[in-house]
């Protein structure tokens, strides 16, 4: 069988499992470690965060009862050890699925609410962890100084809402979205400093394509390095 | 995109439940391809969902290359019917397919379930009927579990566990029954230390080499379905033995707890690990029949009763069987005497003759024609040897119970299984069935439904949940050809109408024989 053969096997519909897949195959080692996964039919609790040559492993809640939003990608720069920075990320198929709380209630799975009716994750010391690569698995104790280290620690937050247009036979029909994609950026608040992505795949075999638009708060070195990860999926009209 | 046309070799395609699954899959059949002699040619198409391509030679022809590559296809839902694999009511995490042309319906030569969060409790054999629809249709299973886990909720620890070994119990017994491979493999847990140390690991099975070899028994199934045959058996029998010693060693080591029926069994027995392996590996490879000193699954009255409790769960729901008929059917370990005088009334057995010191030892030995299980909250699973005395029992605590059902249960043949399952809790959206009972159910048809000596099966359903009319869905789903989901059946009733005889309902105090 050819490779051409196998990669036109293809799905009947594009979902948000395939919207939440390319971000997770995009933010990837070496530059982004994954913290936390939550694709659909998962219901993941496992949270690994990266200090020091430490994996460290937590059990996070699983869900919030509408105070906190589980983000279904959450990934930590890597190239950052001076604080803990994490990307937070929502996968949808429809950009109608865009609320303008979602960013901050990502950030509370996290920070937890101010009125204390859900507790974040950083409230929550972590029971292991392991020198990378591979070490064994050690428990922390409330006597190790690292025992509440992510607590103490400073954390800076990014967020992406992500969406598809499915499956396209023109680039055109993912510029098209480029209005949305840049009113939204310019309406979140600017302590949600945020990536807003659609992605389609253009057929026969289904190449990733993207637009998108930054928020005005968004980092802009972390911006280059986006930008270039997704420089090869970007129509060449869309290029910012 | 890159790669042209360098596969010219056999094509797989791996479903699951989402992407991630599934390319986890793939990075995990990578990851240890040099140690099994593969060549990794590294992802090839869009880089979001690329072909992971390998190359083996076989060791016996050096010359002949043999190619093969593995496409993440995501979430089953994403594809129409006629284009996606099945193997049965229920989707495991993973179903690996062969592929010859673009055209083909997807044929399973695999699949997996991973279970990464506390199989033990009642949620331990939740995903048993995947494993035995599986071993059904003749599909290589592996169940992927951590060695120890913890519940966790909020940052508390509720409770440290290790995976129950009845599905192990449970995948012994398929695989002697339909040939097929079915597995546990034990991955390595952070909390592997603590379970040590509170008893709920052994030094045995630490899961460390867990993942190579579940690797190793993936890719020999894979080059066998690629054309490959020496080599692929020669890593197929090894990879084999490691899991079934560790599923064994689990076995053994937790019987007592997870499965009292099985304690003293020469299946287990240290001395007789290497015949129990050598057995079952004949068993998948060449049909061998499995030596009767193994043979565990008959279940002879005799050796039920002298036994302990096969296995239990906790329950929280109110409802007749637990205020009224369970503390009928069970003895606590320290009774009152007017618990004593109620429990010999009801199983007629004649207190006259012994002294109240001691009593408890005299009755237990006299009641022999009681259930096995002295436990409450209630029991899992009885075996009835009284049937006329239970039959009186069930008659007055569901007085509009059919009498044609009371008459059946009180002339069946001893022992009578009897299976007391909630059937339906609350979840989010409502009533629905639940999981566990329905794994339950599963289970119990695969380690008792064998044998001769359970010809009458009840099942007793307890929650107050059950809805109103229920019989309709269970009889749709004994009607093969019937659309069973519109006449209100779903997976419970699957699986109850594959091993109950009768069905008694506690909330509406009635029942059904099948």
């Amino acid at each position: 069988m050819k490779l051409e053969d196998l990669l036109l096997v293809q799905p009947g519909k594009i979902s948000e499992d395939h919207v939440v897949n390319f971000l997770a195959m995009l933010f990837t080692e070496p530059d982004w470690l994954r913290v936390y996964y939550n694709p659909p039919s998962g219901s993941w609790k496992a949270v690994n965060l990266y200090r020091k040559g430490y994996l460290y492993s937590q059990v996070g809640p699983k869900r919030g009862v509408r105070l906190i939003k589980r983000p279904d990608l959450a990934v930590q720069d890597a190239r950052q050890s001076s604080l803990v920075r994490l990307f937070l990320m929502e996968a949808k198929v429809d950009r109608s699925d865009w609320e303008a709380d979602l960013p901050e209630k990502m950030r509370a799975y996290f920070e937890g609410t101010a009125d204390g009716k859900a507790t974040g994750l950083r409230n929550t010391p972590f029971f292991h962890k392991r020198s990378l690569p591979g070490g064994p698995w050690e428990c922390l104790k409330e006597t190790d100084s690292d025992y509440n280290w992510f607590k103490d620690t400073k954390v800076e937050y990014l967020f992406c809402f992500a969406y598809t247009v499915g499956k396209v036979s023109a680039d055109s029909e993912v510029s098209k979205e480029i209005p949305w994609l840049t009113e939204a950026a310019n309406g979140v608040s600017d302590s949600c400093p945020s990536l807003f992505l659609c992605i389609s795949w253009k057929e026969p075999i289904p190449d990733p394509r993207v637009a998108y638009a930054f928020s005005r708060t968004f980092p802009e070195a972390i911006a280059g390095r986006v930008k270039s990860a997704l420089a090869s999926y970007t129509v060449k009209s869309d290029l910012q | 995109m890159k790669g042209g046309s360098i596969l010219e070799g056999a094509g797989f395609l791996v479903f699951g439940d989402n992407l991630d699954e599934c390319q986890n899959f793939c990075r995990l059949v990578r990851k240890f391809s040099k140690s099994y002699g593969l060549r990794d040619l590294g992802p090839n198409g869009p880089t979001d969902r690329p072909v992971y391509m390998f190359a083996a030679t076989e060791s016996s022809t050096r010359d002949q290359e043999v190619r093969f590559g593995l496409y993440p296809c995501g979430r089953y839902e994403d594809w129409q019917k006629g284009r996606r694999p099945y193997i049965g009511h229920e989707d495991p995490d993973i179903i690996v397919c062969r592929i010859d042309s673009g055209k083909d319906v997807p044929k399973p030569v695999f699949a997996a379930e991973f279970n990464s969060s506390i199989p033990a409790g009642n949620n331990a054999w939740q995903r048993f009927p995947r494993i035995a629809q599986a071993a059904e249709k003749g599909i290589p299973f592996l169940y992927v579990v951590p060695v120890c886990d913890a519940e966790v909720k909020d940052g508390n620890i509720r409770s440290l566990r290790h995976p129950n070994s009845i599905i192990q119990i449970g995948q012994m017994i398929l695989m002697e029954k339909w040939k097929t491979m079915s597995l546990t493999i034990f991955l390595e847990s952070p909390w592997y230390a603590e379970g040590l140390a509170r008893g709920l690991a052994t030094r045995e099975v630490n899961g460390k080499e867990g993942e190579m070899v579940f690797a190793g028994l993936v890719i020999a199934e894979l080059l066998r379905s690629a054309g490959f045959a020496g080599d692929a058996e020669l890593l197929m029998e090894k990879s084999f033995r490691t899991a079934l010693n560790e599923m064994l060693e689990q076995m053994a080591a937790f019987v007592e707890t997870d499965f009292a029926l099985l304690k003293g069994h020469g299946v287990l027995d240290a001395t007789s690990r290497r015949s129990v392996i050598d057995a079952w590996w004949s068993r998948i490879k060449t049909s061998q029949s499995i030596p009767p000193r193994f043979d565990f699954w008959d279940w002879q009255p005799t050796r039920l009763l002298k036994a302990g409790i096969p296995f239990g769960k906790t329950m929280s729901t109110e409802c007749k069987y637990d205020s009224r008929m369970n503390p009928l059917m069970t003895l606590r370990s320290k009774p009152s005497p007017s618990e004593i005088r109620e429990f010999c009334k009801t199983w007629s057995i004649e207190l006259d003759s012994y002294e109240v010191r001691g009593v408890r030892d005299e009755v237990l030995k006299k009641a022999e024609s009681i259930p096995l299980s002295y436990k409450h909250p209630p029991n899992e699973l009885g075996f009835i040897f009284n049937t006329k005395d239970f039959a009186r029992l069930v008659n007055s605590v569901y007085p509009d119970l059919p009498s044609s059902i009371v008459d059946r249960i009180s002339k069946a043949k001893p022992p009578l299984l009897f299976l007391p399952i909630a059937g339906y809790v609350m979840d989010t959206g409502g009533p629905a069935f639940s999981r566990p009972d329905k794994g339950l159910v599963g289970l119990v048809t695969t380690v008792f439904g064998r044998s001769p000596h359970f010809n009458e099966r009840v099942v007793l359903l307890y929650s107050e949940l059950v809805p109103e009319g229920w019989q309709t869905g269970l009889h749709a789903a004994t009607t093969s050809g019937k659309d069973w989901k519109e006449a209100g059946s779903n997976n419970l009733w699957r699986e109850l109408a594959s091993l109950a005889t009768i069905v008694v309902c506690d909330v509406h105090g009635d029942g059904v024989a099948l």
